[in-house]
């Protein structure tokens, strides 16, 4: 038996009338005058509209209304919270040990309680502005040279007795899927601030630089707190070729250590402060590496390179 | 946007249910035309989202019980706390249950992220249906001329006559022999359709099913549009034509389902 294609819904079969086809042969047969209908129509579709503006949903305006009455509680949410949400921004940044210091700034647009529990727990969704920030001695000044730019995130959190800790924070998605994401993590009315998180950069540069010089005043160190783009580095005139050749010899992690720009980098190692130097004399094509102890200048390695062309040969 | 498209659903609904049960009783005083008309502007209607509620709408459906606090804090943003039904009850709830605790989507978004893949998929499935029975009838066509300019082909794969294409809409022939009496009827009430342009009328009430996918009346209207909508396609055909042409035309459709044993199209 031949097989035929069934036809698609989005075709006109002209035998289309399955079950019905008696009345469709009764309608064809009918030949007495018939109307059009146009009053029954008008009022159907009157009858559509107006049905439905009868019908409100009576939700978001109680929430307005009640919040002029403000209720007493969470107390001085927002302080807690933001410690909170920081202290969670800066523990995914430890594993850099090597970074000196990792600062955060917040901004916290919105804080919504979802859930309370019979153990006066209550969970709450932040919505924030974020970033974080890690400083590093360079060139005697305190630098942040890693970080992120503004950062809209979502953190979920656990609030008990005015303590607040953070169970997850929620990131948005990179690239294209970085809209649909911020829309799903916030709710609409926080959609453009998030979108545009960048205005709110400076501001949270502006937090991350305090908390920076707060470090400096703990250490009783003073140094200028600035961003790597405000820095001036300069780098060996030693050509493309050597340069190769130095980073294939920074293969070795102690020399790897020193800074590739000519100047300094300190690091804190075992309790003790040690700068990491590395100078170029342009008249003698010498590439110099010396670590010395910040606190007395005392030398405790050094090695130097002649740099011949495209080699470079160990002193 | 859900309440509203809810709203939207639900108002329909008591005018399509009305019309349904309206059709029974004036099917032969009015003809197919008026409903055919009518089916597709409430369509158009299900398709726009926005209800346009009177300021004091008699007829209030509540929300989740809502209580909203502001923290009174000097600086800083405004915390909002919500006790939402919907979200957990503040109270009965264990330590254990709060520790469990897992990050939930507010309940609007989720179910518009229901409600939206559901509407894609009905919609995405009929239109891969379509997109895969134009490939598979491609390789058999052959071309036998045209109808006022309709393209007509003969097709082995398909058992009754028919009009596909949204941008190139052609006449597909079975290879079942029509007399050229049977032809014409054929020709005459498939040209009515592209004249009409049906198929985007079906595709319009495919989108309004594919947004109401939820709502088990708009699949009913949709049945009962196509039903209008050929009705309404005979009535063209056979208009200020004595009982004999009736007849023949009528013949001539049972002659291609006794073909095809009745079964007749897709229905959504």
């Amino acid at each position: 038996m031949k097989k035929y294609i069934k036809p698609p819904f989005l075709t006109t079969s002209f035998t289309e009338s399955g079950k019905s086809a008696k009345k469709r042969f009764a309608n064809i047969l009918n030949t007495g005058a018939r109307r059009l209908g146009a009053w029954l129509i008008a009022a159907a579709l009157t009858g559509a509209v107006a049905v439905g503006a009868m019908v409100v949903f009576d939700g978001g305006a109680p929430a307005e209304a009640e919040e002029r009455t403000a209720a007493k509680e969470p107390s001085a949410a927002d302080t807690d919270m933001g410690a909170a949400l920081g202290r969670a921004l800066l523990e995914d940044e430890d594993k850099y040990a090597e970074t000196e210091l990792w600062t955060e700034g917040h901004l916290i647009l919105k804080a919504e309680a979802t859930e309370f529990s019979a153990d006066r727990s209550v969970k709450y969704q932040v919505y924030a502005l974020t970033k974080v920030g890690g400083y590093s001695f360079i060139n005697g000044k305190f630098v942040e040279d890693s970080g992120t730019g503004a950062i809209p995130v979502t953190a979920i959190m656990t609030g008990r007795d005015g303590e607040y800790t953070v169970d997850d924070v929620i990131y948005p998605s990179d690239g294209s899927y970085y809209e649909p994401s911020i829309k799903a993590m916030f709710p609409e009315e926080l959609w453009e601030r998030a979108m545009n998180a960048d205005e709110f950069y400076d501001e949270l540069v502006a937090q991350s630089r305090a908390q920076a010089e707060e470090y400096l005043r703990s250490i009783g160190r003073q140094a200028e707190v600035v961003s790597y783009s405000d820095l001036d580095v300069r780098f060996p005139d030693i050509g493309a070729e050597a340069s190769n050749a130095v980073l294939y010899m920074k293969k070795d992690p102690e020399l790897n250590r020193y800074p590739d720009y000519i100047g300094t980098v300190e690091y804190l190692e075992g309790g003790e402060r040690f700068v990491y130097e590395t100078q170029w004399q342009p008249l003698t094509h010498t590439l110099s590496y010396i670590k010395y102890r910040w606190e007395d200048g005392e030398i405790v390695a050094s090695r130097s390179y002649t740099v011949n062309g495209g080699k470079v040969i160990k002193n | 946007m859900i309440s509203s498209l809810l709203i939207v659903s639900l108002s329909s609904s008591l005018v399509i249910a009305l019309a349904l049960v309206l059709n029974r009783f004036i099917d032969k005083r009015y003809m197919a035309r008026g409903k055919y008309i009518f089916w597709l502007v409430l369509a158009v209607r299900l398709l726009i989202p926005f209800n346009f509620s009177l300021p004091a709408a008699p007829v209030k459906i509540a929300a989740p019980e809502r209580t909203v606090a502001v923290a009174p804090s000097e600086s800083g943003p405004p915390v909002t706390v919500i006790r939402d039904s919907e979200l957990g009850s503040p109270r009965g709830m264990t330590v254990a249950d709060s520790a469990a605790y897992v990050p939930i989507m507010p309940l609007e978004r989720l179910l518009t992220l229901i409600w939206a893949a559901g509407a894609a998929l009905l919609f995405m499935y009929q239109l891969v249906k379509y997109w895969l029975f134009r490939l598979a009838v491609r390789p058999c066509l052959t071309r036998e001329g045209e109808y006022r300019g309709l393209p007509v082909y003969r097709c082995g794969a398909v058992e009754s006559p028919m009009m596909t294409g949204f941008f190139r809409p052609m006449i597909l022939l079975p290879e079942a022999e029509l007399t050229p009496g049977e032809l014409d009827m054929v020709f005459a009430h498939e040209y009515v359709h592209f004249r009409r342009r049906d198929l985007w009328y079906k595709l319009l009430l495919t989108a309004a099913n594919a947004v109401h996918w939820f709502n088990p009346l708009v699949y009913l209207m949709v049945r009962q549009a196509n039903r209008d909508m050929e009705y309404s396609c005979d009535d063209a055909v056979t208009r200020g034509r004595d009982l004999d042409f009736r007849k023949r035309y009528s013949m001539t459709i049972l002659k291609t389902m006794k073909q095809i044993g009745g079964k007749g199209g897709d229905t959504l």
